[in-house]
């Protein structure tokens, strides 16, 4: 049995992740690998940058900086407050040429914040309720070949095995 | 006849907390005070209603971690030992107590209740699961489970990690129980897109979420929180009602905080003196004994004696509370719900119920009986509202919880974050290895068992709770790196070969929840031939190139694709055009490929000769048996094929899907000519035809969704894949452009604008500046070979770089075989299928940062990605990966384990089918 609770401090990996906390608030951790890192601190200085995706169809990797930190040493990760609700985001990590060019090492997948709670109901517009295949399926009696999947059982096989519902009507 | 129905929920749950090792484990008694003051008294309660022939129906969730521990022979064990000792307490209790009119009653009805639970425990032979399913076979209960560990699944990152704990909750929930559960309780009613598609997978119908979570979303619910929404996937969510939950959790307003109620923090444990009770207690540490005297009384300090039949008369009042205030919701709801009754669902923690509040039972007990007896409130469950109402309102949910702020806070904040760099990792690593070890059997496979349970052990949502909350902070902490610890260990050892069998031994027993867990469910490739068993045997592939006709991507695609339906157990037969000295019928890794006949393809014009190689199709498809009923399915690919496929499709009523590999609208970045918009008119019809439609990124199902308004429930991505037995690299034969040295790089394609080769001469100048030996080599044919050639000339670079033209398959391994870098700064790109046969055979990559291409890598992990046409950033990426070898060397590494173990021709052939599935069962539902 491992006595010692030790966890690495790094992997020696080149990783980053962004993770949400809430409708304004996301979370960025990030690795770099040894040779990376040489790379970065070599040829400018660590930056760490937040973007916004502007539109559905946006591409990443071509959005202008919400947000710059110039990044202190053997900072590895970050939380950006204020950020907006219900909006997608995305950080990269990288280094900052003299000339002012921004040349990114690391990328984050890209996270989308909710949208501010909504804890009031409104009478809103009636809707059409259309047929659902799957929904369907669980109301109808199931197929006897597809009732060898042990996983698949019927809400109305459910009810049928409960003597309870006997005399249910509605 | 009711007017509302309501769903009250319990969700049982414990951390998983088993330690052999130590006798009296503190943490262990978490356990033992929920069975002795919540778990039993509320099965007592049930049963002896259930016996009655009370008609109530209640939800109860019961983790898989609480119910290993309830089914684990040494928990049961200890629990006697400890339920003894509180025995012994009691009997200490009511001797110390002798002569007192207030204190020796309690203490001798405490007596008599430990007594009682004792009973009970050893009535069931200590396994409470099987009063639980009693109570579910005799109709009163609906049982359901949640994630293996309770992981909070918003903030584990990949699918695969997520179906690992939906997965193992319900196996263990079907061992126990012999079924699967109809609903699922998420942990922290934690949830994010896509969560229901694999809730789906298991055949679970419903799941909860917090109020917010119906409240906010898209279209907003018309029915409030009073009705169930479902997702795109079919399953149901129910939102928990904020009123009923302010009247029980509320802590100033809520029942449990009556005056009258038992006062939980005035425990002899605490208050007396520790001679006395040491031998009851672990360790001779001060904890909750349950033996408590006083009453809530109000703010201050000063206590009454707790009065149990006052206090019992309080909760049958407070239930006939909660049941007025339902059925004036059922009033209100009725106004705006002309169709169908309102349902008020009110999920809590059971551990409330006898815990927390010791008047719990009693309360919910009065509940049932006084719903029973009554007219306006009805007793359901999830299940049974699905039952009654099964359709219900489509809408897409949004991310939520019901934790403090209402999303991820309490589980990601700086008490905790640091578990996710970790937790992250692990699970990234758990996927690698499911997909690169399948087939590992003995000490590895138990190895990589182990290793799934201690991720999921370390992935409990309990550990970065408690961490916010600050209580056994240290306990949750060890836990957590514990558990990551002993994954670390564990897969150095299976990569190195090198298994500790007596370590393994020692972790199989110490953490040893789900027995039989199967490392495979981890991967991202969950290949299963039986799917298509007696619902899918034929399927006819349409498509107008096929090897040796070769012009694009799309002629491979249908042949790897078809070799490896066929290998998955599929009839495939692939309908074709002629090819010089090819036999017109081949029978070749069990694909039947069929050549139209060149006899029947006389024009010289290409529509016209189009036109005539599909009705040749429509010839052959007949020969072979289309009109007997002989095919399940049709598969074109992109617009060529259009007339055959519809023709087909409409005269046999089959199911038609349709692989759109690229547009004429992407290529030429806009409709021009009356030719590029009639083809764009023939796709848009082809789309629409469709029951589904397949893109090979998610850049392309955009470009056709915006296209043709084909929305997400028609189109399925899955990429391209790659055949690596191709790309066998013989290094000896490697073709360099620098012999003796380095910076070889190489440029594979289709010399046409849109591979964007101009962008990389561009950049190439600036190459040399830094790396005066670099050379490039330029494979591939096209009609703008020639401007390229000039181009070349013009920067001045063209003794560095060797046009080399067409190459074949053994050419193109030669070459890469020679590269330091290869580089596709394509400007339009659905995917870019070459992107991965350098990823294959490991040579290190820049790629364009457009359409699929973009899709294939991560920036800085597996390569290096550039924004299409900066010439000078592609410069700066490439001089850096052929200057610094050894993170070239990592990308190159990560990269050819990626296409390894995502872009297996097997598992695109699976996913297919899956797709292929998808269509026969809509077009046979809607039938």
């Amino acid at each position: 049995m491992v006595d010692k609770t030790y966890l690495p401090g790094s992997y020696n990996e080149d990783v980053m992740t962004l993770m949400v906390q809430g409708p304004d608030t996301v979370f960025v951790y990030w690795e770099l690998s040894d040779s990376h890192w040489a790379t970065v601190n070599k040829k400018g200085k660590a930056v760490l940058r937040l973007y916004r995706f502007s539109g559905r169809d946006a591409a990443a990797g071509q959005q202008s900086p919400v947000e710059e930190i110039q990044l202190p040493p053997f900072n590895t990760n970050w939380y950006f407050s204020g950020v907006g609700s219900d909006q997608d985001y995305y950080c990269e990590v990288g280094f900052l040429r003299n000339d002012g060019e921004f040349l990114p090492v690391l990328r984050s997948n890209p996270v989308h914040t909710p949208a501010l709670p909504v804890t009031r109901f409104e009478l809103a517009a009636k809707t059409k309720i259309t047929a659902n295949a799957f929904q369907k399926s669980f109301s109808k009696r199931q197929q006897p070949s597809l009732k060898k999947e042990a996983f698949v059982m019927t809400v109305k096989e459910v009810l049928s095995t409960m003597p309870f519902y006997a005399g249910i009507s509605i | 006849m009711p007017r509302g129905y309501l769903s009250l929920v319990l969700h049982a749950h414990l951390p998983y907390v088993r330690d052999p090792e130590n006798e009296d484990a503190l943490e262990e008694r978490w356990l033992f005070e929920a069975i002795t003051t919540c778990y039993i008294p509320l099965l007592n309660s049930m049963l002896t209603m259930s016996g009655e022939g009370v008609e109530f129906r209640l939800t109860i969730s019961l983790s898989p971690p609480l119910l290993s521990m309830l089914t684990d022979n040494l928990l049961q064990q200890r629990y006697l030992a400890y339920i003894d000792k509180m025995i012994g307490l009691g009997k200490k209790e009511c001797h110390r107590n002798s002569g007192d009119p207030i204190f020796l009653p309690l203490a001798e009805l405490y007596l008599r209740r430990a007594e009682g639970v004792r009973d009970f425990f050893l009535q069931y032979q200590g396994d409470l699961t099987l009063p639980f399913k009693k109570l579910m076979l005799e109709g009163r209960v609906e049982l359901i489970t949640t994630c293996a560990t309770h992981g909070y699944l918003p903030l584990i990152k990949r699918p695969e990690a997520r179906r690992a704990q939906i997965h193992n909750g319900v196996e263990i929930f079907n061992n126990i129980f012999g079924k699967t559960p109809p609903g699922f309780w998420l942990p922290e009613c934690g949830y994010i897109q896509g969560v229901d598609e694999l809730l789906k997978e298991y055949g679970v119908a419903y799941f909860f979420v917090d109020t917010h979570g119906i409240l906010g979303a898209g279209p907003r619910p018309e029915y409030g929180i009073y009705a169930p929404l479902h997702c795109r996937s079919g399953v149901a969510a129910f939102g928990r009602d904020p009123e009923s939950s302010r009247q029980v959790w509320e802590r100033r307003i809520g029942y449990p905080g009556h005056p009258d109620y038992r006062e939980f923090y005035r425990d002899i444990g605490y208050d007396l003196d520790m001679d006395y009770l040491k031998p009851s207690l672990p360790g001779g540490i001060r904890v909750d004994t349950g033996f408590k005297y006083y009453r809530i009384t109000g703010d201050g300090a000063d206590k009454k004696p707790y009065a149990p039949r006052l206090a019992e008369t309080r909760a049958a009042e407070h239930a006939a509370h909660f049941l007025q205030a339902r059925l004036r919701q059922f009033e209100t709801a009725s106004v705006f719900m002309e169709d169908r009754l309102p349902l008020v669902v009110s999920p809590y923690d059971a551990e409330l119920f006898g815990h927390w509040w010791y008047e719990g039972p009693v309360w919910l007990e009065n509940l049932c009986r006084q719903s029973a007896s009554g007219e306006g409130m009805e007793m359901i469950t999830p299940g049974d509202y699905l039952g009654l109402y099964p359709e219900n309102q489509e809408a897409e949910l949004p991310m939520s919880s019901w934790g403090e702020e209402g999303y991820s806070f309490v589980w990601l904040n700086p008490e905790n974050d640091w578990i996710y760099r970790h937790q992250h990792r692990a699970e990234a690593k758990m996927t690698e290895l499911a997909d690169l070890y399948p087939g590992a059997t003995g000490p590895a496979e138990r190895a990589l068992n182990q290793a799934g349970r201690e991720l999921l052990l370390a992935q409990s949502s309990d550990w970065a709770f408690i961490l916010k909350q600050k209580t056994t902070v240290q306990y949750a902490a060890s836990r957590v790196k514990m558990h990551l610890a002993n994954f670390n260990k564990l897969v150095e050892q299976i990569e190195a070969l090198g298994i500790d069998e007596q370590q393994l031994i020692g972790l199989e027993r110490r953490n040893n929840i789900f027995p039989s867990i199967d490392y495979r469910v981890f991967g991202y490739n969950r290949v299963c031939p039986e799917i298509f068993r007696d619902k899918l045997k034929r399927v006819l592939l349409l498509s107008w190139e096929y090897p040796p006709r070769t012009v694009g991507g799309l002629s491979r695609h249908v042949y790897d694709l078809s070799g490896a339906l066929a290998s998955l157990g599929l009839e495939v037969h692939v309908l074709t055009c002629p090819a010089a000295e090819t036999p017109l019928y081949q029978f070749e890794r069990g694909v039947h490929v069929h050549r139209v006949n060149p006899d029947e393809l006389p024009a010289s014009e290409f529509l016209e000769w189009l036109q005539q190689l599909n009705a040749g199709m429509v010839g052959i498809a007949e020969e072979i048996g289309l009109g007997r009923g002989y095919f399940d399915l049709i598969h074109a690919h992109d617009w060529l094929v259009r007339d055959a496929a519809e023709t087909m499709a409409s005269g046999t009523d089959i199911p038609l899907v349709v692989t759109i590999h690229a547009t004429e609208y992407g290529r030429n970045r806009g409709l021009f000519s009356d030719l590029q918009k009639s083809i764009n008119s023939i796709e848009n019809s082809l789309v629409n035809r469709a029951d589904r439609v397949i893109c090979c990124s998610s850049y392309m199902a955009r470009e056709v969704s915006q296209l043709f308004g084909a929305g997400p429930d028609k189109i399925r991505v899955i990429a391209n894949g790659v055949n690596m037995e191709n790309l066998v690299i013989d290094r000896g034969q490697a073709i360099r452009c620098n012999p003796e040295g380095k910076g070889n790089i190489i440029f594979l394609g289709r010399l046409v604008p849109e591979k964007g080769l101009q962008i990389l001469l561009e950049a190439f100048p600036l190459i040399l500046r830094e790396i005066p030996e670099a050379c490039l080599l330029v494979a591939g044919r096209g009609p703008y070979e020639e401007e390229l050639k000039q181009k070349a000339r013009d920067l001045g670079i063209d003794h560095r770089v060797k046009f080399v033209g067409f190459v074949d398959d053994t050419g193109r391994n030669r070459i890469l075989a020679g590269a330091d870098l290869a580089v596709f700064p394509s400007i339009y790109e659905p995917f870019g299928i070459v992107a991965l046969e350098a990823m294959a055979a490991g040579v290190p990559m820049i790629v364009s940062d457009t359409g699929g291409l973009g899709e294939i890598i991560e920036h800085g992990v597996e390569g290096y990605k550039v924004p299409p046409g900066r010439a000078d950033l592609l410069a700066s990426f490439a001089c850096e990966l052929l200057i610094n070898e050894e993170l070239a060397r990592k990308f190159s590494l990560r990269a050819m384990k990626k296409v390894l173990t995502r872009y297996d021709w097997k598992h695109i052939a699976y996913e297919t089918g899956r797709v292929y599935l998808e269509a026969l069962a809509e077009h046979g539902a809607l039938r």
